[in-house]
């Protein structure tokens, strides 16, 4: 899951034959057109499942991307790096504070509910993960995108233990709300 | 763990969850465009020296000159006029997926030096043309246009430049109300116009949208800038070099035939003259070492 990248200068490149810069430069370009085209859409989905809405989602994928092409040379493992750049962005985001101190309309509204609101015609139960409380989403999120609790634990800086408890949290408060539709 | 809550259905769960993921993928992949998602990061960065150059030449009196001289060598041919020209310009960097935010600024230029040509009346309708979302009432479009020139002047000045950017290019896409920073920057992340453009992208465009009324005001200097944004060395390597000698004729053939447009229409002012107006006016700002740039949206004489 959290491999480092393919590409690496490797030790075993002697002196007369190392890659000048614009070769090096256009292999970075190469892996980096590749992650993109093989992860772009698993992170807008990451941020959807963090509570964010489709366009935020998708800002922040493209925003997140921009950097990591940039840094590229520099990132070891970069599926992990931009979802963790993501998480952060989409939090700072929804958490963000303007100039008078109140909360940007925008971003207020992504929050949560706008999973609910822009997929549940769609699929109803996108509805319910939207309920669930923020920490419990975002476990889910790493859940969901392949994450061991470790690693997640790793990335959220919190123990196992409670990545693994918070799953768990999730899922019975997933299935209550199953149950209580089932009822209705 | 859960107490007396009876157990959940697990299998009614993982259900639920694949459902989840499958339609949040289905979603993301029509939301993103992965070729040209790709084209603005690559794009972006394949043009960002040649922005840089550009904004270190543009004050330049002899740029201007070189400008002109590049404006000369185009053909000056009696062709039908055509208002679609800008419209074109973007068109044609979108559907080759080359560089979308070079496409745009481009077409911001165009704009601004519409306005800084007085001729506000076809504002609203280029704005049209770029699909830019401007309010349909003329009154409306000329307070944007006149918003630009005094936040323009703000910025020239060095106070609130970052608020004054996010916050004419938010009026630039017709947002009338734009209380703070943040509403303004939550406003442009969510405009996305064209249709793939950062968070980066927008304030790019801002800063572009201020630059081109601070320097790139003459047709002369959008050439200059268009011919070097699609120059082999500084192009999109995806991109196979016929397609470069596409957009590269394209766009000399969209700017010559809005250039003929421009010469052909009866205007207040022909675009020679507003050349020699900023030559002067680059002239001055060198010679005031740019402390006290003049603003010239507000310094063009009516």
């Amino acid at each position: 899951m959290t491999t480092p990248r393919a590409y690496e200068p490797g030790p075993e490149t002697s002196c007369e034959s190392q890659p000048s810069p614009t070769t090096v430069r256009s292999v970075e370009v190469a892996e980096f057109t590749a992650f993109y085209k093989d992860d772009v859409h698993a992170l807008g989905v990451f941020l959807r499942s963090l509570g964010a809405n489709a366009t935020v989602a998708t800002d922040i994928a493209a925003d997140v991307m921009g950097e990591a092409y940039h840094q590229w040379s520099s990132i070891r493992m970069p599926r992990t790096w931009v979802r963790t750049v993501a998480r952060r962005k989409y939090l700072r985001a929804l958490f963000a504070v303007d100039l008078s101190g109140e909360v940007s309309d925008a971003v207020e509204a992504d929050h949560g509910r706008d999973i609910a609101d822009s997929v549940a015609p769609h699929v109803a139960a996108c509805g319910l993960l939207a309920r669930l409380p923020l920490r419990q989403r975002q476990v889910m999120a790493w859940h969901l995108d392949g994450y061991t609790p470790t690693e997640t634990a790793q990335e959220l800086q919190i123990s196992p233990g409670a990545v693994r408890s918070s799953l768990a949290a999730a899922r019975q408060a997933l299935g209550d709300l199953l149950r209580e539709g089932t009822e209705q | 763990m859960s107490g007396s809550r009876p157990p959940y259905d697990r299998e009614a769960v993982d259900s639920l969850l694949r459902d989840v993921q499958g339609h949040l993928l289905a979603e993301m992949r029509q939301a993103i465009d992965v070729e040209r998602g790709l084209a603005a990061i690559l794009g972006a960065d394949a043009t960002a020296p040649c922005r840089e150059s550009f904004a270190g030449r543009a004050s330049s009196p002899t740029t201007a000159m070189d400008g002109r001289m590049v404006a000369d060598t185009l053909p000056h041919a009696d062709a039908p006029a055509s208002k679609s020209a800008p419209c074109r310009i973007a068109q044609v960097g979108q559907h080759l997926h080359a560089s979308p935010a070079g496409s745009a600024s481009v077409a911001f230029y165009l704009l601004a030096a519409i306005a800084l040509d007085e001729d506000l009346d076809r504002t609203g309708e280029i704005a049209q043309l770029l699909r830019i979302k401007v309010s349909d009432d003329e009154a409306r479009t000329r307070q944007t246009v006149q918003t630009l020139a005094a936040v323009q002047s703000r910025g020239a000045k060095g106070v609130g430049r970052e608020h004054a950017r996010l916050v004419a290019s938010a009026h630039a896409h017709g947002v009338q109300h734009v209380r703070t920073l943040a509403d303004a920057g939550a406003v442009l992340r969510r405009l996305r116009w064209p249709a793939v453009m950062t968070a980066d992208g927008a304030h790019d465009l801002a800063s572009n949208l201020i630059a081109g009324l601070a320097h790139a005001t003459a047709l002369v200097s959008i050439v200059d800038q268009v011919v070097g944004l699609w120059e082999p060395q500084t192009c999109q390597p995806w991109l196979p070099s016929t397609s470069i000698d596409q957009v590269h004729r394209a766009l000399r053939e969209d700017l010559a035939e809005y250039a003929a447009h421009m010469r052909a229409t009866a205007r207040p002012r022909h675009l020679h003259e507003v050349y020699r107006h900023l030559e002067d006016l680059f002239a001055d700002e060198v010679a005031a070492n740019r402390r006290e740039r003049p603003s010239i949206a507000l310094a063009v004489p009516r």
